[in-house]
């Protein structure tokens, strides 16, 4: 099934005893079918939070505003029965930590047919044939044997293999991995992402990749959301992200890519400063007090999203169409 | 697997020898004579002698507990010191209504138990799930005991509802279950409480659990996810703590047989302590912990085969 989805002026808050987290701000972003978008951002910028909006898995105490439009229907809106019936059928998420992510007293088998609980069209047998297909078609041999087996019998990138084909059968038209990569050593996350662009080609719905990662994102993607301290400050095509960056901030993450140098350094390059605080969030620009470009307004007027070209957007007073 | 159930077979049998041992060691350190505190001031030498003899105590006390395992592994567990019937018969006689009791009891706090905790996680935070703990919490402090005592008061003797003594006519089905109903709430409602607090507290650890938002991002439905996906693994300290209580089941099933006048073993050791009939003692200690060893090994067994991760553990 394929349709588009886009957030409008999406906002999330979690309510706690220290008051509330504005985990996420006016947050704009918009995928078609057959586009892979990524969305990178350091540690605590809201984009675990963004994805979890989009699959309908935000705990109890998120309060969320704004519009998540899938297919015409608004997602914040829907009651949690709806939700649910989405959730495993037209949006899919593969979660970060393969090594934790599959029940451990089930096998692989067991629960992979729990997944496909939404088709009730096709019984028990079928669902298992089309298990073994689709391990088969992510990497897995012999996927009869490894239906059988409990989680922890199979090493960390094929529990990711694993999770990915589970996402895979339940034929969704939002597919989202939330840091596919991270819990992955470099051997593993090669072929993960080798196995991520082969799907591409067949698959015809959104893919959404979450990462801190910056070669994971270049590599796999066709537009970048890069992601601060809840808001996206920009967004575009790769290579307009990647060579032609126009908020500071973005320009900054790239600046510290360790891919980019090739020299040994002693010192890996960082952003000076810390995330604000997000239960009381800065009424300018949120990257002020670490940008080297910040003037006058930014610290006391938020900025405008400055249209750079036909899907190039920065959120800065600094730059300039 | 079956490593380690003869392992843990093994190390049961060595519980049950531990055990003999230490009860042989305090029937002779403890002082006094027991055949002239059994007989009474006025017992003549002779008749003591006899009774020394009869329960083997001129014997020294390692052979005493050779003889006891010798005789024990052809089944005979000794005589009745005052009706000289064997222990083995009296306590064959004892042990169904003791077990039946205790079973009973135990089947009903888990029925009841474990979807109140479940019950409690599923709407948590809720008025209903405050009112299952501060229940839970409540029926946990009050004994066994004071419970049959109330209990029998209110629905035998007020109410009339149900018999106050016995196990019910023999044969008839329907009056020992009327007879079971007390005495087994008596000890159960304890149990409910214990059972619920525990389900609640593991399955509210592994409903945090990556693997559970996992099956929700799958759009199971929660009662799905409870049951099958978190009940699994949480029922895994309900498990070991239910076969550790079992025990304590069992020495409350004590009181409550003395309660309600019961027949079992309950009422079997106390009068066997009472008239210092150590035969008797000894072979029911011996029964009842081969029936706790046994319950702990089938728990154990249950649990491995619950979480293949412990399976693995004792395969290697």
């Amino acid at each position: 099934m394929t349709g588009a989805l886009a957030a409008r002026d999406l906002s999330v808050r979690y309510e706690t005893q220290h008051g509330s987290v504005h985990a996420l701000r006016h947050v704009d972003i918009e995928a078609h079918p057959g586009e892979v978008i990524g969305i990178v951002g350091e540690s605590g910028c809201g984009k675990s939070t963004l994805v979890t909006a989009l699959a309908n898995l935000l705990p109890a105490n998120a309060r969320i505003d704004g519009c998540i439009s899938w297919n015409g229907v608004d997602l914040a809106k829907l009651d949690a029965h709806r939700q649910r019936l989405l959730r495993g059928d037209e949006i899919a998420l593969v979660s970060q930590d393969p090594m934790t992510a599959f029940n451990p007293v089930l096998t692989i088998g067991d629960q992979l047919v729990d997944f496909q609980h939404h088709r009730k069209d096709i019984g028990r047998a079928r669902k298992r044939a089309r298990i073994a297909a689709m391990l088969g078609r992510v990497g897995i041999s012999d996927a009869e044997r490894r239906m059988q087996s409990y989680p922890h019998e199979l090493s960390g990138g094929m529990r990711q293999r694993v999770a990915i084909a589970a996402a895979l059968l339940t034929d969704p038209g939002l597919l989202i991995a939330d840091e596919p990569t991270t819990a992955l050593d470099v051997t593993m996350e090669a072929q993960i992402i080798h196995l991520l662009r082969e799907l591409r080609r067949e698959y015809n719905g959104i893919i959404i990749v979450v990462s801190h990662h910056l070669g994971v994102i270049a590599e796999l993607c066709d537009r970048v959301y890069v992601m601060y301290a809840g808001e996206v400050v920009e967004g575009g095509e790769v290579d307009a992200i990647f060579h032609d960056a126009r908020h500071p901030y973005t320009q900054a993450l790239l600046a510290c890519d360790p891919a980019r140098f090739h020299e040994r350094l002693d010192r890996l390059p960082t952003i000076p400063g810390v995330l604000p605080n997000l239960t009381a969030p800065p009424c300018g620009c949120v990257y002020a007090p670490r940008c080297d470009r910040a003037f006058a307004p930014c610290g006391t007027i938020a900025p405008p999203l400055v249209k750079l070209s036909a899907s190039h957007v920065a959120r800065c007073h600094a730059v300039t169409p | 697997m079956l490593a380690y159930a003869v392992k843990r077979i093994g190390l049961g049998l060595l519980i049950l020898v531990l055990v003999m041992v230490a009860m042989y060691a305090a029937v002779f350190l403890v002082p006094g004579d027991p055949a002239s505190v059994a007989l009474g001031p006025r017992a003549t030498p002779e008749l003591k002698r006899l009774l020394i003899e009869r329960m083997g105590l001129d014997q020294p006390v390692w052979w005493q507990i050779v003889e006891f395992f010798r005789n024990a592994l052809t089944g005979n567990l000794g005589y009745d010191v005052w009706s000289n019937r064997p222990v083995s018969t009296l306590v064959m006689e004892a042990l169904p209504n003791t077990l039946i009791l205790g079973l009973t009891a135990l089947a009903v706090a888990l029925l009841i138990g474990v979807p109140l905790g479940c019950l409690s996680v599923m709407r948590r935070g809720t008025l209903a799930d405050a009112v299952i703990g501060v229940l839970s919490v409540g029926v946990i402090a009050v004994p066994s005991f004071v419970v049959a005592i109330y209990s029998l008061l209110l629905f035998a003797v007020t109410l009339r509802w149900l018999p106050a003594i016995g196990a019910g006519e023999a044969g008839d089905i329907a009056s020992q279950a009327r007879a079971l109903v007390l005495p087994a709430a008596a000890i159960a409602l304890g149990w409910i409480g214990y059972i619920a607090r525990m389900v609640r507290a593991s399955m509210m650890e592994v409903m945090g659990e990556p693997h559970i938002r996992t099956a929700r991002s799958f759009g199971l439905p929660e009662w799905k996810i409870v049951s099958k996906y978190a009940l699994r693994i949480a029922i895994i300290p309900t498990i070991s703590l239910v076969a550790v209580g079992l025990g304590s089941i069992l020495s409350s099933a004590v009181f409550v047989e003395a309660v309600f006048a019961r027949p079992g073993i309950g009422k079997l050791i106390t009068d066997a302590v009472n008239t210092r009939n150590y035969p008797v003692v000894m072979g029911t200690v011996l029964i009842m912990t081969a029936i706790y060893v046994s319950i702990t090994i089938a728990a154990d067994l249950l649990i491995a085969r619950l979480d293949p991760r412990v399976r693995d553990v004792f395969r290697g």
